[in-house]
């Protein structure tokens, strides 16, 4: 094998690899939702459409109710926007570090982007090791889980009639609190994380829907910023 | 059937459209040294958004209320101590998920 393909299987067994938990995420997960879709009767095809064209769990989840309750088509596109919004700043805090990707590996980067792949992808930047052959395997690994998960979901059918029952609904929690332990890597980190914990519970209590979690991220980081300066001077 | 597929083409678009255009936009632009480090601390702050209330604010009620009692609350601090000792992800998601399933049985 030349040096050059080794050095790239090298790179896509690293991504397939760090996609692993995220694999045990989002199997559940996808599951769960293919079952809600089945039970809403969205078919097959549009089930399994929505995962690939789509790829946004909550979205996904929300939609399906909403489709079932016969919720304006407008309003369903409206809502996924607004719950999908946040990744204007994943997207933003990844770009700095592609100035040397090409076009297409920038758009599977951006284009397959979730919470759960972001924040991967920022633990490798903050280690200066964010290469472009890792980073699209570890977004197709979890695109493909989370596509077959559906599909998998929605011909148990009946199987699984409450997937509560073990535990399921947990399986995206839990993630993120592995996911938030490793991202708090620093004390700005920490501060970053409770700030925009704090703020986002805050704009629940309110009904704040999905817009705390937006405006909870943004104070959050500014709350990291601000404390880093103040300890530096 | 042609109603849902008009749903999907519209979650497809307004879903990419945020995580591609930052992108494109900011790529190779040098920015502020004070911005660089702000993105950066976007992970941990979206995170702990994210995963806060879901954990705090209890929706059963008319209002949402705080509510430091429930069962997600007490798998998360589990999975979190789990994840912190053993430095695998893989064991604080199934630990969280296993206490989750077990705490409903019984």
């Amino acid at each position: 094998m030349q040096k050059g393909a080794r050095k790239t299987a090298a790179s896509v067994e690293k991504g397939v690899r760090q996609a692993f938990p995220i694999v045990l995420g989002y199997a559940p997960i996808g599951t769960a939702y293919g079952l809600l879709a089945q039970q809403a009767g969205l078919g097959l095809w549009a089930t399994l459409g929505m995962s690939i064209f789509v790829f946004a769990g909550a979205s996904q989840f929300m939609a399906v109710s909403m489709i079932q309750s016969g919720v304006e088509t407008a309003v369903i596109i409206g809502s996924t926007f607004m719950v999908n919004f946040r990744h204007v700043l994943m997207s933003a805090s990844v770009a700095p570090c592609l100035g040397s990707w090409k076009t297409w590996q920038r758009l599977l980067l951006g284009g397959m982007l979730t919470d759960e792949t972001f924040v991967l992808h920022s633990l490798n930047m903050g280690r200066n090791d964010l290469n472009p052959i890792s980073a699209v395997t570890l977004n197709v690994t979890a695109y493909v889980t989370w596509a077959t998960a559906g599909a998998v979901g929605y011909n148990l059918g009946a199987m699984i009639a409450d997937p509560k029952a073990w535990g399921l609904d947990f399986a995206l929690p839990a993630m993120f609190v592995g996911l938030l332990l490793s991202a708090c890597g620093n004390k700005a980190g920490i501060i970053a994380a409770v700030a925009g914990g704090a703020v986002s519970v805050g704009l629940h209590l309110l009904n704040a829907g999905s817009w705390g979690a937006f405006l909870g991220a943004l104070a959050g980081a500014t709350a990291g910023v601000f404390f880093m300066k103040e300890s530096k001077d | 059937m042609s109603g849902t597929w008009v749903i999907i083409a519209g979650m497809a678009l307004v879903t990419s459209l945020p995580r591609v255009i930052p992108i494109l936009l900011l790529t190779g632009r040098k920015m502020p040294k004070i911005v660089t480090r702000w993105l950066a601390l976007i992970a941990p702050a979206i995170l702990s958004a994210l995963l806060l209330p879901e954990l705090l604010v209890d929706r059963s009620g008319i209002s949402p209320s705080l509510s430091f009692y429930n069962l997600y609350l007490f798998a998360a601090l589990l999975t979190s101590i789990v994840g912190w000792k053993t430095r695998s992800l893989f064991c604080a998601v199934m630990t969280g998920i296993a206490a989750v399933a077990l705490v409903r049985f019984f």
